[in-house]
């Protein structure tokens, strides 16, 4: 009995060991990572549920009209929520503590945004010597 | 002439093989579409030159052969020719089996396989391709319709009507399959003039080979008996026509749509062409199996009936892989008077393998047919008893 | 919805200031406005080309190609049969008199783009401005348009990218092509990473609905030829220099 429950601190230990040392979480746990800036173009509230709606809008519009505004465009986005940290280095699209990641994983829904759109702002790819 | 009687299929070792050669392909298959699909197509031996692989010479040589496999079944209901009445049932069974087979490796092909949704959602009616899929979709149904007035004997009143529609949706079709290359004004091998009517020629030959197939398995060998002498004399005039309307592309290409140096490029060079168009197709496709279905050489019906329905199965991929390859590796001319080169490939012939992958992709849509075929035999009455 | 509505009625505000000021002092602003105002949408009122004269392309010389990759983050991969190539550069050679000739070949603009026709999603699409794109949202990467395209101007991801640049989105199983450096003329700039990068100045971009542009000038001198001009799809892409 005492081997099982020391075999199941074995388990648990490392499975939550992350939210002492690591990202920051909310209340559920979900990781939430630090944008810069003071505040989004909507308050979180409206994001959070609007989000996709206001990203698909913008797409059209930029795909077939040419508009190329600030506001709603994903290239801003990943500017104000795709940081570095102290390595500077910033979380990959498929990593959980990547912004957009971090909610889509926890709750299933599968985005293919960064199957096609680069991950990372224009300035770390230019550091990384892929881009001149 | 008496209503004939059905059976379902039992567990023959020709049904257990089946089964067991089926699923062993459509599992290679799987591992083949799921790593062109997890790497990408550079595994393959697809390339920005040759766009369209062995998948799509696989898939579309199943789709064509779907069409044509419905013709027993059509000759039963818009001809009423009796004698092919109890035939007619597995007939549209193997029609619907190969069409799903020749989709399903089509759509594992595409580039985003995920997005079949947006396929389905988002029509251009001015593409021929986004037709197709409507064409597609409509005939699945249309021969299920068929189908069910044959199978359930208070539809019976519905059958003609069901029968010619199938068979009235079917040219259409296969002449829409044709016209995605005919519509290819880019390029010298397509010519909308006789690419639709071609496929409808080929349908019919290379879909009874399937049907021809499927019953030398699964008849017994009293039916078989009374049905091979007749079946073997409209495959050997299908098998000609096609062979004719082969002959007709290729001399319309020399002397009508001056493709000449494209018709050399086939007929006489050191590619894989010459051999499949002179050697394959023609004799292991054509002359082999009608001299087979002739003479017999002391084969059962059944060996006779499946080995020659495999051997025009045989010319029939070596056709269209000319056909699909040949036509995209031969260069398009980009200035008049002018001869092309570049990094890009441009006015080179440019070579194509299928790689493994492919081919694993490719075979399963033959798995994907066995395998709802022999679903289909064993749940309905399709098999036709002999008196 | 709410906020997409507040968002539109802003946009249609600044559109219609701006279209206020078009009309009240229409001579100053046409004339020096030529390009459009970040927020309004494209308009047929343009049609956007490109002129190559051939006696300008020195052989040898990649320059354009280069800062067309570069522009657009296309970086080589796993060779030249499987690698993208929204320009390359093209050697002519004349089968009689063995002239030589070179130019770049890149997507020609149709003004009948086969690959629009025959997309089965509508993922090719033309522009309001002629611009031949590809909606890489609904392409589903069936190559179909790489079948249909009469200059191989068109080529498939073969494989997964990662570090796209922000205004060239491009990803595996999905079909593209030279875009005329949309983002660039979105942005009001009157040129394309290749026509700024060719040293002899070989290629114009330009206008070809306004009579007064360079583009337009040329064209009216010198003539331009269409590539395969038999097809006729009204090409965006005209060539100077190619005698027949």
């Amino acid at each position: 009995m005492r081997f099982a429950s020391f075999l199941f601190l074995l388990w648990v230990i490392p499975l939550h060991a992350g939210e002492l040392t690591g990202p920051d979480r909310d209340a559920n746990g979900n990781i939430v990572p630090t944008p810069k800036g003071e505040a989004c173009v909507e308050p979180a509230e409206v994001m959070r549920r609007e989000h996709m709606n206001l990203l698909l809008h913008k797409r059209d519009q930029t795909m077939y009209d040419g508009i190329r505004t600030k506001r709603a465009s994903l290239n801003e986005c990943i500017d104000c929520h795709v940081t570095p940290d102290a390595n500077g280095k910033t979380a990959r699209a498929d990593d959980e503590t990547f912004f957009c990641s971090s909610c889509h994983i926890a709750a299933s829904v599968s985005i293919d945004c960064f199957d096609c759109h680069g991950d990372r702002p224009l300035d770390m790819i230019k550091n990384s010597g892929l881009q001149k | 002439m008496s209503s004939p009687r059905y059976q379902t299929l039992t567990s023959s070792p020709a049904f257990l093989a089946s089964l067991i050669i089926g699923f062993v392909v459509l599992g290679i298959a799987a591992i083949g579409a799921f790593n062109m699909e997890h790497e990408g197509h550079y595994i393959t031996g697809m390339s920005n030159q040759v766009v369209w692989g062995m998948p799509h010479v696989l898939a579309i040589f199943l789709i064509v052969s779907a069409s044509g496999a419905l013709n027993i079944a059509s000759i039963a209901s818009v001809f009423n020719k009796d004698f092919y009445k109890p035939l007619a049932r597995l007939s549209a069974v193997v029609a619907i089996a190969l069409l799903v087979g020749g989709l399903a490796v089509i759509l594992l092909d595409l580039g985003r396989p995920d997005r079949l949704l947006i396929a389905m959602t988002h029509y251009n009616f001015r593409s021929i391709f986004a037709w197709n899929i409507i064409l597609y979709t409509g005939f699945i149904g249309l021969a299920g319709v068929y189908l069910w007035t044959m199978l359930d004997w208070q539809m019976e009143q519905f059958k003609r009507a069901a029968g010619i529609a199938a068979f009235s949706w079917r040219l259409i079709l296969t002449a829409g399959t044709g016209s995605i290359f005919g519509v290819l004004v880019a390029r010298e091998a397509y010519q909308i003039a006789i690419m639709g009517p071609m496929f409808i020629v080929l349908s019919l030959g290379y879909g009874q080979a399937f049907y021809m197939i499927v019953i030398g398995l699964f008849m017994d060998n009293k039916q078989l008996s009374e049905v091979s002498k007749r079946l073997s004399r409209l495959m050997g005039v299908m098998i000609m026509c096609g062979l004719a309307v082969s002959v007709i592309y290729h001399l319309s290409n020399w002397f009508l749509f001056d493709a000449r140096q494209f018709e050399l490029y086939l007929l006489n060079s050191e590619t894989i062409f010459p051999i499949l168009l002179w050697g394959i197709h023609p004799v292991i496709g054509c002359i082999l199996p009608i001299w087979l279905l002739r003479s017999g050489s002391g084969l059962a019906d059944s060996q006779k009936l499946t080995l020659s329905g495999i051997l025009v199965i045989i010319g029939g991929i070596s056709q269209f892989y000319a056909l699909v390859i040949g036509g995209q590796s031969f260069p398009m001319p980009l200035v008049e008077g002018y001869s092309a080169t570049s990094s890009f490939f441009d006015g080179a012939i440019v070579s194509y393998t299928p790689s493994l992958w492919e081919l694993m992709l490719g075979s399963g849509g033959f798995a994907i047919a066995l395998l709802l075929i022999v679903f289909c035999l064993r749940l309905f009455r399709l098999l036709p008893v002999s008196k | 919805m709410k906020y997409i509505d507040q968002y539109r009625r802003r946009f249609l505000g600044t559109a219609s200031a701006a279209f206020t000021g078009l009309s009240i002092a229409p001579g100053i602003l046409l004339q020096t406005v030529h390009a459009k105002a970040v927020d309004e949408a494209v308009t047929s009122q343009y049609r956007w080309g490109l002129l190559i004269d051939t006696n300008l392309c020195d052989p040898g010389c990649t320059d354009c190609v280069e800062a067309c990759h570069q522009e657009n983050g296309i970086r080589e991969i796993h060779g030249p049969e499987t690698d993208a190539q929204w320009i390359r550069k093209v050697t002519l050679k004349h089968k009689k008199t063995e002239h030589i000739l070179n130019m770049p070949v890149m997507c020609q603009h149709c003004a009948e783009p086969p690959c629009v026709d025959v997309c089965p999603t509508g993922a090719s699409f033309k522009r309001a401005d002629g611009i031949v794109l590809v909606d890489k949202h609904i392409c589903i990467g069936c190559r179909y348009c790489m079948m249909a395209c009469p200059y191989k101007a068109r080529s498939f991801i073969h494989e997964k990218l990662s570090d796209q640049l922000p205004h060239a989105p491009r990803g595996k199983g999905t079909v593209e092509a030279c875009t005329l450096c949309v983002h660039r003329i979105d942005r009001g700039e009157n040129t394309t990473a290749c026509t700024q990068a060719c040293p002899n100045g070989a290629m114009t971009f330009g206008d070809l609905k306004d009579p007064q542009s360079q583009i337009s000038k040329k064209l009216a001198e010198h003539g331009g030829r269409e590539l395969r001009a038999k097809l006729k799809l009204d090409t965006g892409v005209r060539y100077q220099g190619i005698s027949s």
